[in-house]
């Protein structure tokens, strides 16, 4: 629900809501030469095609789908409402992701470590800078943003909640995949948390803690996610949580740090 | 906008075949209104209309996936606003930085001039909307989201990948720098109306 609007907002609110500019034929003379152009492109211009121009690689998790784009991807949508997600790597994998209901189902993590690779492989031709996180974070900042138009392609009005998520923005730090909320109920979407671009055998630890600082949770394994548990097995209640990641990469440790919302 | 549901269905249906005609008259239907909300998000006119024609390519590429239940205003108009966050969010610094020039430092001064402005609320909106486009882009996105676009600031740090609390300071410091240019603009007619 919107909060209130004062005396000052109000006033403009009701002032803006209903203008409207004259109407001015040569924009829509410029519009129509975009449009001629686009339909010279070749294949139409409508629908799904539009994706597959930006192209869109899914690596799903338990109902959270993060998209990873590359310039060959279709989406096609059934009868049944399910999609089927096609992505072509570059190094010509090939995977499927078949969705219900908005879930997605397919765990791709080749999918990411390509995304990971070329990004390492960008930051070598960089003279090796340092600043991989830096690269990182452009990456999926232009990923995030690409796939926020795809799917805005695709949803259009649609104002539910995955859309919301894939709006996320990293922030100083790619934040590695993170959910910014989850709810532990067992109907298979978003059960549980653990950034999803830790993978099966990586060094790292998860700290999970509370407004007070409380440390709630701890784990080293992803295969151990925080399922809105303590330690100890006990139910945690609703709320917003501190996670902390800290990744061994080498000699090398990153720490990575995010909120997440446990909804009951 | 005073075409009807069956008529906009006719519309989708043309504009599906890509079919010029149809494309021109939602066009032209929606041009007016969804110019007006690009202005408000847009530095200067040329922007607005560079928004506008990004929203309306957008649009007709995915006509295909409206659902025809909905509003269809109401599904082109979260396109072009969309759209408009697409550029602000292209240089994210922009969100969080503070205006350069300030216009002023704290609200004390503001309070005593907050009811000569609201006395005189007969706001001429060519104004509003020219005094929003001087706003910085972090300010102007999050007045627009609040005020036009009914978000809390809960879904606006969301949207914009800002804390909370950054979408509060910018919507205060929005509306603190939107009165000083419009009080300005009131008292320069002033004295130009002798």
């Amino acid at each position: 629900m919107a909060e209130k609007l004062d005396l000052f907002e109000l006033s403009i609110k009701r002032g803006l809501e209903n203008a409207e500019e004259a109407w001015n034929e040569s924009d829509w003379n410029s519009m129509e030469k975009r449009l001629d152009g686009l339909a010279g492109e070749g294949a139409s211009a409508l629908g799904s095609s539009f994706l597959s121009n930006f192209g869109l690689a899914a690596a799903a998790l338990a109902g959270l789908a993060i998209f990873y784009l590359n310039p060959a991807t279709t989406i096609e949508e059934h009868d049944d409402h399910s999609e089927l997600v096609q992505i072509e790597m570059s190094h010509d994998d090939r995977a499927e992701i078949d969705s219900k209901n908005n879930a997605l189902l397919i765990d791709t993590n080749s999918i990411l470590e390509s995304v990971m690779d070329s990004n390492q492989d960008k930051a070598a031709a960089n003279n090796n800078l340092p600043a991989l996180t830096k690269a990182e974070e452009a990456r999926i900042i232009s990923i995030n943003e690409r796939l926020r138009e795809a799917v805005e392609a695709k949803a259009g009005n649609n104002d539910s909640s995955e859309k919301r998520f894939t709006t996320r923005y990293v922030g100083k730090h790619f934040d590695l995949g993170a959910l910014r909320s989850f709810s532990p109920n067992n109907d298979g979407v978003r059960d549980f948390f653990i950034p999803i671009t830790l993978k099966e055998g990586d060094l790292f630890v998860m700290s999970i803690t509370d407004d007070a600082g409380h440390l709630i949770f701890r784990t080293k394994n992803v295969s151990k996610p925080w399922v809105g548990e303590n330690n100890a097995g006990k139910t945690i209640s609703a709320g917003d949580y501190s996670w902390e990641v800290i990744v061994q990469k080498g000699t090398k440790k990153e720490i990575f740090k995010g909120v997440v919302t446990l909804e009951r | 906008m005073n075409a009807n549901k069956a008529e906009y269905l006719e519309w989708i249906d043309g504009c599906l075949s890509n079919d010029r005609k149809a494309q021109r008259q939602l066009y032209k239907e929606f041009y007016g209104k969804m110019l007006s909300i690009c202005m408000r998000y847009a530095g200067d006119r040329d922007e607005a209309k560079d928004i506008l024609q990004d929203g309306f390519i957008k649009v007709f590429q995915s006509l295909d996936k409206f659902n025809q239940d909905g509003s269809l205003e109401g599904w082109i108009r979260r396109i072009m606003v969309n759209t408009a966050l697409d550029k602000i969010r292209k240089d994210k610094r922009s969100l969080t930085l503070s205006q350069s020039e300030d216009l002023l430092d704290v609200g004390v001064q503001m309070e005593e001039e907050e009811e000569d402005l609201d006395e005189r609320m007969e706001l001429n909106m060519k104004d509003v909307i020219r005094a929003m486009q001087d706003l910085s882009p972090g300010y102007k996105a999050v007045f627009n989201l609040y005020v036009l676009e009914n978000m809390t600031h809960r879904e606006i740090a969301e949207e914009l990948g800002i804390s909370e609390g950054t979408s509060k300071s910018n919507l205060a410091k929005a509306k603190l720098n939107l009165r000083k240019i419009l009080l300005n603009n009131i008292n320069a007619s002033k004295i130009s109306n002798g």
